[in-house]
């Protein structure tokens, strides 16, 4: 065969007659049946399955990471309003989140071990147990979207600042490193009309004024923001309209991992992931850990800008 | 004829699946490390909630924050995910993503950070 | 999906014949260009070569049966379907005068037309790209055969490789730029606008982000092809094996840290640009590299000029030239006068159009035989890649020339003193034009009356040559096993062979003559 004269790179035989070997076609009398046809042996397929998750997970860190950036642009030009918006969020309800989903990511570490043991009795139950922490965190979420929407938080479909003035926040709490953060926000909102060359906030000094040191009366809160400012309300704004896309994707993201997780106790309970094929369970796991970790960062950045205080009292 | 060998010692590989299906990369974590890790999970959230109750000077409010969550992401990715006993393509992988984000968030913000530095004619503000 | 864009295309340059804008009203024309942008970048540049020709060899270069994810690769495809669906209904409904690159607030503010339906439809067909890239990735890292080493793998596939390196870490960060393009338009709030607190220039931080990048996904697939062609038809090993293999992914790595060249002009600081300006210079190392060792494997070849190395040659040629052009842009102050002229546009056409569409074509040809079992009319070949050549090059030289004398880009109009250029150009397109139907009609006639082709036509080395052609479901009967590295041609003794059968395979088209080669072996094996 010529090939042997011109590339030497390649010991075959007679490719050109139809010489098949028992390795390819369709026979089934090799390897475990859920060995697919075109990977050798189940190493190679495992490994490959993996690397694919891994790739995809790559992308999905991109991806958001995408979000993350311009969050971070705005927080460090809008720092007061971000301030303010973080603080109209429920930190009871985000913490409670938290926990919920890093619990789901140690019932999902617990699937994918009874998996690799062939216990299919306990991979349902952790499963079950990884869809109802799932399905909880969706149900805070919603409560939370809920009140954000009674509450005018909703950026083009229920904006309306003239709530705001009527939240009775907790007391306390506002005077959160407000000198530096003054200046910042100052310079910040500076930054933004760089580049642009337009609307450059003009009430930037104004909302540095009046900051009374250590006050908390249940209005504190609001009453350190200039929330009747409109430039301030455009900021705050954006900080929503950020909320919303990372809270937003991270939940879509959720419900495409619920949907999968719960396809799976289906087809657990019917065995098919533990006579040898515990790979996809491994699989689903590593994208819910995935999901779990853009949530432990979104928390702080989102809910924990303006601070933690539960027993009030300012500093 | 060696070349024949060499085909069908790819096949003859049966006998090997068997072994391979219980392991990940021939290692099963101990539910008493995953526990561990989840206990130190908890411990971290809790540090979170409590260094948010401080007012630390400057920009450390947001790094120290930074800092628990990637250690509450590195435990996740390492013990969770099983990185810590993966081949290291997967840790390739698993770096590259954030080494990636890194050039994004990088030279992205030097450009914002260095606006005005210079006294050209046509920079708009400062 | 590329004679729609051409159509477009032609459509501007006629446009452009007269400076009044006599054919089309002024906002038609900004829709004919940008049409032709969106469509030639997302809907064909980026897609074409992985698509077309890495699906079908990268499992036949790594001797695999398939690729890695089978399923996924369908998957790819129909995204893509879907994507560019939904991309011609967007222009049937009216298109978009945007520009391909969407630059806010015009685009999510003022813009007439159907700039949602567009966004979306490149969002899913960049979800198609990062499907193949994710299978590409995994196949060549666990798929390969026993004893292919990484540093005997075809050049095809380290190019492919660094592509779909690119596609991974890139296209996610353009499907969120897309996304909230898309939340701005459709709710009006003001992510990029500037009355509402936005950053207009995050926005190009953002998509440039992804489309420096992409302008690499672009070409890498074209060099992949050269680097296969120019070594077959000079019948030498590639010079410099590992220095094209790592040039490729140091492209890859160093692209990401670029885009800044593209907003110079947009109001970012210059420090920033400083640094972003030596990076670019230093970007265009290793594709001089890969150039310089191209060029060093002709030397002392067996130089065989049929159509694919034809139009590898016009690669080389172009591609340079492109390249070269770059440089002007990269350095910040000739950027402030050429930025958004004609000589942009002349750079990148000179390296999207002269590098990768004729290296399309050139692999087109080359594993014609591979896909369809056919040899292509080799006269016919020859002739289109001539004409392409002429054609393009009259098409965009002058544009060089017009946009060092400050014609803007993205313009309708002119003043009449570009014009003698401006008509060059157009007559340029429409040999152009000929050249790239050509290959449409007498590929097709191949199909059903070229001569039939054996395994291996061109005496080539690589996995792909020693199955069928075309190959059987699961590409090899049997796994190969390599045993020695790629590019295993020698100038002296195959020249002997390739005369002596070249006449065979080419002389007659009635598609009678069964041509493998076979008719070699029986000197025996």
């Amino acid at each position: 065969m010529v090939s042997d004269t011109h590339s030497g790179s390649v010991a075959l035989e007679h490719p050109t007659t139809a010489h098949t070997d028992d390795h390819n076609l369709s026979d089934h009398d090799h390897g475990p049946p859920h060995l697919h046809h075109h990977f050798d042996d189940m190493e190679q397929q495992r490994e490959s399955t993996s690397l694919g998750m891994w790739s995809f997970l790559v992308t999905e860190v991109m991806m958001f990471g995408g979000l993350f950036f311009a969050y971070s642009l705005y927080r460090w030009n809008f720092h007061e309003a971000y301030m303010y918006g973080s603080s109209r969020l429920n930190i009871v309800l985000g913490t409670g989140n938290t926990f919920v989903l890093l619990f789901s990511s140690l019932t999902m570490a617990m699937a994918v071990h009874s998996a690799q043991l062939r216990h299919r009795k306990a991979l349902v139950g952790w499963l079950i147990a990884t869809l109802i922490l799932g399905g909880a965190f969706i149900g805070i979420k919603a409560k939370e979207w809920t009140d954000d929407y009674h509450e005018g938080l909703i950026p083009a479909v229920s904006w309306d600042p003239a709530l705001w003035a009527h939240h009775g926040a907790p007391a306390g709490g506002a005077a959160h490193g407000d000198a530096s953060h003054a200046a910042t926000a100052q310079n910040g909102a500076a930054h933004v009309g760089e580049g642009v060359g337009e609307n450059r906030p003009q009430a930037s000094p104004s909302s540095q004024s009046g900051h009374p040191a250590g006050v908390d009366s249940s209005d504190a809160r609001n009453s350190k923001f200039p929330i009747a400012d409109s430039t301030f309300q455009r900021q705050v704004m954006m900080y929503f309209v950020l909320y919303f896309c990372m809270t937003g994707l991270h939940a879509i993201h959720m419900v495409i991992g619920l949907g999968i997780v719960g396809w799976f106790t289906y087809m657990g309970h019917r065995g098919a992931f533990t006579s040898g094929n515990d790979q996809p369970v491994e699989i689903v796991g590593l994208y819910w850990h995935f999901v779990d970790i853009v949530w432990v960062f979104l928390f702080p950045l989102l809910y924990l800008i303006h601070g933690f205080h539960p027993f009030g009292g300012g500093h | 004829m060696a070349e024949h060998t060499a085909q069908h010692s790819h096949a003859a590989i049966d006998h090997h699946d068997t072994h391979h299906d219980t392991h990940d990369d021939t290692h099963i974590i101990p539910v008493s490390l995953y526990l561990k890790i989840f206990a130190w999970l908890m411990f971290l959230l809790i540090l979170t909630l409590g260094v948010a109750m401080f007012d630390l000077p400057g920009p450390l409010n947001i790094i120290v924050a930074m800092t628990v969550a990637i250690v509450k992401a590195v435990l996740i990715i390492l013990y969770f995910m099983h990185v810590r006993f993966s081949s290291r393509l997967t840790w390739l992988f698993a770096g590259a993503g954030f080494a990636w984000l890194l050039i994004m968030f990088s030279l992205t913000f030097s450009d914002y950070m260095s606006r005005g530095w210079l006294p050209n004619p046509g920079n708009i503000v400062r | 999906m590329f004679f729609v864009g051409g159509i477009a295309a032609a459509l501007v340059r006629f446009n452009l014949l007269t400076p009044n804008s006599t054919l089309l009203r002024p906002q038609t024309y900004n829709k004919m260009m940008s049409m032709h942008g969106i469509v030639m970048v997302f809907f064909f540049l980026v897609p074409v070569i992985p698509a077309v020709l890495g699906n079908f060899l990268v499992p036949l270069m790594v001797g695999a049966k398939d690729l890695a994810f089978p399923k996924i690769n369908l998957l790819s495809w129909y995204l893509y379907m879907l994507g560019a669906a939904i991309g011609t209904l967007a222009m049937i409904f009216g298109g978009v005068d945007t520009g391909w690159t969407f630059y806010t607030p015009l685009s999510t503010q003022y813009a007439y037309g159907n700039v949602s339906l567009t966004l979306m439809g490149a969002f899913i067909a960049g979800f198609s790209s990062i499907l193949t890239a994710l299978n590409f990735i995994v196949t060549v890292h666990k798929m390969r055969a026993p004893g292919l080493t990484w540093f005997r793998l075809p050049l095809f596939i380290w190019s492919m490789y660094a592509t779909s390196l690119i596609i991974m870490l890139a296209t996610p960060v353009l499907a969120i730029t897309l996304m909230l393009l898309l939340i701005e338009r459709i709710f009006g709030v003001g992510i990029f606008n500037p009355k509402m607190g936005g950053d207009p220039v995050l926005m190009q931080h953002l998509f440039w982000f992804y489309s420096h990048p992409a302008v690499y996904i672009m070409v890498l697939p074209g060099m992949a092809v050269i680097s296969e062609i120019i070594t077959c038809f000079s019948r030498k090993p590639i010079f410099g094996y590992k220095f094209v293999a790592f040039s490729s992914i140091a492209i890859a790595v160093i692209s990401f840290l670029v885009w800044g060249h593209h907003l110079f002009i947009a109001g970012q600081s210059p420090y920033a640009a400083i640094v972003f300006s030596v990076l670019s210079f230093i970007v265009a190392i290793p594709s001089a590299i890969k150039v310089f060792n191209w060029t060093a494997t002709l030397y002392k070849g067996s130089i065989r000029l049929d159509t694919p190395m034809l139009y590898a040659m016009g690669f080389l040629g172009l591609f340079t030239i492109g390249g070269l052009t770059g440089l002007y842009l990269a350095s910040l102050s000739t950027d402030v006068h050429l930025s958004d002229t004609y000589f942009v546009i002349a750079h990148f056409h000179y390296i999207m159009v002269g590098g990768t569409v004729s290296a399309y074509l050139g692999g087109i040809h080359y594993w014609w035989p591979k896909i369809t079992g056919r040899m292509y009319p080799e006269g016919w070949g020859r002739t289109a890649a001539i004409t392409l050549f002429m054609g393009f090059n009259l098409t965009f030289f002058p544009q060089f020339i017009l946009g060092i004398n400050g014609m803007p880009r993205r313009y309708a109009m002119y003043v009449p003193e570009y014009q003698v250029l401006n008509v060059l150009s157009t007559a340029g397109a429409t040999i152009l034009a000929v050249g790239y139907l050509l290959p449409f009609f007498y590929l097709f006639w191949s199909l059903k009356y070229g001569a039939i082709a054996g395994p291996n036509p061109w005496k080539a080395t690589g996995l792909e040559w020693q199955t069928q052609s075309p190959p059987t479901t699961f590409n090899f009967d049997k796994t190969p096993v390599v045993t020695i590295g790629p590019y295993a041609y020698s100038p002296e003794g195959d020249e002997l062979e390739y005369e002596e059968h070249r006449g065979d395979q080419f002389r007659n088209t009635q598609g009678t003559r069964v041509v493998t080669a076979d008719a070699v072996v029986e000197k025996g094996d």
